[in-house]
């Protein structure tokens, strides 16, 4: 498969500069690499401009509401679940708005690969601090800077036992294309959070700031099996940013475990015929 | 013989367990029946209260009085003595605090249960043998009941039911064991009735968070799941319920999410983004009394022009409110099938007095649901070229595919987009897409059914009630005994609410000599609907909004000079 057969031919409406760019193109590479009929994926985005990569790619597409993209994945994937289906957005979509959805669909444990566009800021609506964004970060909604903790997608996803966590750098396609391709491969939920500049709104994290912390977890000898390792490393306090696979579990997936999934795609089931509607009618007889 | 016996007891007292068994007893005795219930929000003590009318004739709704009062604890008994009729009568536990009289029935319930059943909980089936026997219903067909409903714990309710017999004497009625009709009626909730519906047009997909009383319905079709081949799953909140419903549409599956009030309010966005996607899907929206939290367990009818109007922007929805069970069942399958031809929205209005309520009902025929597919098949799609989600159509709907089942993408956007699904800002685009959209509205007109008029025939000269969903029961009643009497009243009745049909509205004010809007809300919500779509204005109204359903009698009181 050629990575360009991914690539919708249409204008991007993303800032020059951009991580977007730089993901778009490892998805499209992952998904060369999985070898996968753009007809058998389908991408699930909220709103923001990370969003817009369901236009961006060519694959099917389901551009939701601002928040709800790991909810509406998770249906796509109970009705068609022989689909490969990634759920994309920004860290306001995935982290602020759709919070309650990604605590509750890490329990689900569909087999979704969700990927997080983590520049610490809320781009489309012009620089508000994200989720994510450091304490202390100012913009002209928090004038005095974001009081709040930054929230640690990592650390919360190892808290829920999420099935597999990892984290890359929107700079590094190829790491990120080969994170995507595993992430899905991997049954299970899995998330990777990608780290951005933004270098419209984000003036602290910027490439350089990137680039002077990340490390690869694969040079340290980590075990991703180890699951308080993987904690340790999430919450580690000494500025240095991790890339690689944190954690993997194996384990039963939602469709494994549901009684009505383990044969044919439910929206493959055939209608009912009156029949079986009148079987049906007979408890009320 | 029309008796209403009314059981009422502490929640957690299985009042709803022994009213069960009896209204089943007397419908296997082959009698019409209306069981209404109602109860506090709480899940041990409070009020829990199953009202049992039995009759030879047809019943179209509950009574507020009473003719056999069984009583389960002191409170209940304080609280519901009042409501017994004259001539009425109490089944009651010996220890209880009441006026003597002929028709008390005291039974030393709680005395046998612990020491001749050493079960203090079976004092309950005790007091169903007593009434049992009060009122003279079959013993046999008692016995097949609880043996269904029972199973391995039949033969001590059994023993608990002879206990309560020998202690009761007979009373003035007498509810015979009258001809099997087994195929001719059927007994069932309206909540069941709605999840019949959702299964016979080919649901495959719920969603739900629970809230009561659409709850019933989730479980319903969670205990169903797997023998009918639906996932049937708890989200974590409603608005997850929406878009995971959504989600699981897009992919072809039919779905059905079910709720009240206070999180169908939650959902609206995703309502919005159904209309914008042109991608169907079904809310059941069990109405209790609002706002906010309101009366959890009671009814009422406030959501009728909330369901019409919610979602920002223009899309066209089919909204009904089922009358009874029986159409509960047709209107809900139709509704599948109307969201799934004209890729809208659909939304099923019921209430607690509907979605509770045992009724006796015409047998459901599984003929009159046909589920069909309105998708494009793997061959069609394979022999187009190129596959736009959104083509403009004369009629507004799109052919539409679902991802997977081709090599043909599937692009749906919640932002304003072009034929093909991807977003644009191109205005010229946007007003084409709106008037697509809104277009679908013109075949959806021509789905809807005619409103129910009774009696047939001309409104010249008559007293009209207008009304819709679950109050017809109440006023069908009150229409019949104002007319037994030599009134002169009709009714009519919509059950199909938007599209609002007129032509039928406008020949009933043109004919009536009045036109009276029965509704349980405060405000008229029907009687503004009218006039938002006709001009015409209802001159009188009679409203209901204190968390108990409707009757006939609140009818009759307010029209009786």
């Amino acid at each position: 498969m050629s990575v360009q057969q991914y690539l919708a031919d249409v204008e991007l409406a993303w800032c020059p500069g951009c991580g977007n760019h730089g993901i778009r193109r490892a998805l499209a590479n992952g998904l060369a690499l999985l070898g996968l009929p753009s007809h058998r994926v389908v991408l699930v985005t909220g709103i923001g401009q990370a969003a817009k990569m369901a236009h961006y790619v060519a694959v099917n597409g389901f551009n939701g509401l601002h928040g709800r993209t790991v909810a509406s994945a998770a249906g796509v994937k109970m009705a068609r679940h022989e689909l490969t289906v990634i759920a994309e957005s920004g860290d306001g979509d995935l982290y602020g708005e759709g919070g309650n959805h990604l605590l509750h669909n890490i329990r689900r444990n569909l087999d979704l690969t969700v990927i997080a566009h983590d520049n610490r800021v809320y781009g489309l609506t012009k620089g508000q601090a994200s989720p994510t964004a450091g304490q202390g970060y100012t913009t002209k909604a928090q004038p005095f800077g974001s009081l709040n903790t930054p929230l640690n997608p990592s650390a919360l996803a190892v808290a829920l036992d999420a099935s597999f966590v990892a984290q890359s750098f929107a700079g590094d396609v190829d790491g990120t294309a080969e994170l995507i391709a595993e992430a899905v491969r991997h049954k299970g939920f899995a998330l990777i959070n990608v780290l951005q500049p933004c270098p419209i709104w984000n003036r602290v994290n910027t490439f350089a700031w990137y680039k002077e912390r990340i490390y690869a977890l694969a040079d340290e000898g980590h075990d991703a099996a180890d699951r308080t390792a993987a904690f340790s490393v999430a919450t580690r306090d000494d500025g240095r940013i991790y890339t690689g696979v944190l954690y993997r579990r194996q384990g039963p997936s939602f469709v494994e475990r549901h009684p009505v999934l383990k044969e044919t795609q439910l929206a493959e089931r055939a209608l009912p015929t009156p029949d079986t509607v009148a079987s049906l009618l007979e408890e009320f007889a | 013989m029309d008796i209403v016996i009314r059981m009422v007891g502490a929640a957690g007292q299985g009042v709803q367990t022994v009213g069960e068994i009896l209204a089943r007893t007397a419908f296997r005795s082959g009698h019409m029946l209306h069981a209404e219930q109602s109860y506090h929000s709480r899940i041990r003590g409070g009020e829990n209260a199953f009202a049992l009318r039995i009759s030879d004739g047809p019943l179209w709704g509950t009574r507020e009085d009473t003719d056999l009062l069984v009583a389960l604890d002191q409170a209940m008994l304080d609280q519901f003595l009042p409501t017994v009729r004259e001539g009425g009568w109490v089944v009651c536990d010996e220890e209880r605090t009441l006026p003597d009289g002929d028709a008390v029935v005291r039974i030393p319930a709680g005395r046998l249960a612990k020491e001749e059943l050493e079960l203090p909980i079976a004092a309950n089936m005790i007091l169903l043998g007593a009434a049992a026997e009060v009122i003279g219903i079959s013993e046999e067909r008692l016995a097949e009941v609880v043996r269904e409903a029972l199973g391995k714990k039949a033969d001590l309710n059994l023993r608990a039911l002879a206990l309560g017999a020998e202690h009761a004497r007979r009373g003035p009625w007498t509810v015979p064991d009258a001809v099997d009709v087994r195929g001719q009626r059927m007994l069932l909730t309206g909540g069941a009735a709605v999840g019949a519906g959702a299964i016979a047009a080919g649901c495959r997909y719920v969603s739900s968070y629970p809230m009561t009383p659409g709850t019933a319905v989730l479980t319903y079709l969670a205990e169903r799941a797997e023998r009918w081949g639906l996932v049937v799953e708890q989200a974590e909140d409603e608005i997850a319920a929406i878009n995971m419903a959504l989600g699981a549409a897009y992919a072809g599956a039919r779905s059905l999410v079910t709720t009240s009030g206070g999180g169908f309010a939650l959902m609206v966005e995703g309502l919005s983004l159904a209309g914008m996607i042109e991608t169907p899907v079904v809310v059941h929206i069990g109405q209790r009394p609002a706002p906010a939290t309101g009366l959890p367990t009671r009814t009422g009818q406030e959501e009728l022009l909330f369901c019409v109007h919610a979602g920002h922007g223009e899309f066209p929805r089919y909204v009904v409110a089922p009358r009874d069970a029986e159409e509960a069942f047709y209107l809900t399958a139709k509704a599948f099938d109307v969201a799934e031809k004209y890729q809208i929205p659909a939304l099923i209005l019921t209430d607690q007095y509907l979605v509770d309520s045992f009724v006796t009902s015409p047998p459901l025929d599984p003929t009159r649901t046909p589920a069909r597919s309105h998708l494009l098949t793997a061959d069609e799609l394979q022999t187009m070229e190129h596959y736009d989600r959104f083509a403009v159509t004369p009629s507004g709907v799109s052919p539409r595919a679902v991802p997977g089942v081709s090599d043909k993408l599937v692009l749906v956007d919640s932002d304003e987009h072009d034929a093909y699904g991807r977003i644009t800002e191109d205005l010229q685009v946007r007003k084409v897409m709106t008037e697509k959209r809104l277009r679908k509205e013109e075949g959806l007109r021509t789905e809807l059914g005619e409103p129910l008029s009774y009696p047939e025939g001309s409104m010249e000269g008559r007293t009209v009630f207008l009304g819709w969903g679950s109050t017809y029961g109440a006023i069908r009643e009150a229409v019949e005994m104002l007319n037994a009497e030599g009134g002169r009243y009709a009714m009519l009745h919509f059950s199909e609410l938007w599209p609002l049909r007129t032509d039928e509205l406008r020949q009933a004010f043109d004919k009536a000599e009045r036109v009276v809007c029965i509704e349980g809300n405060a405000t008229g919500q029907l009687a503004q609907l009218v006039a938002q779509e006709t001009g015409l204005q209802v001159g009188t109204h009679i409203r209901r909004y204190d968390g108990r359903p409707l009757t006939a009698r609140d009818i009759i009181e307010e029209v009786s000079p």
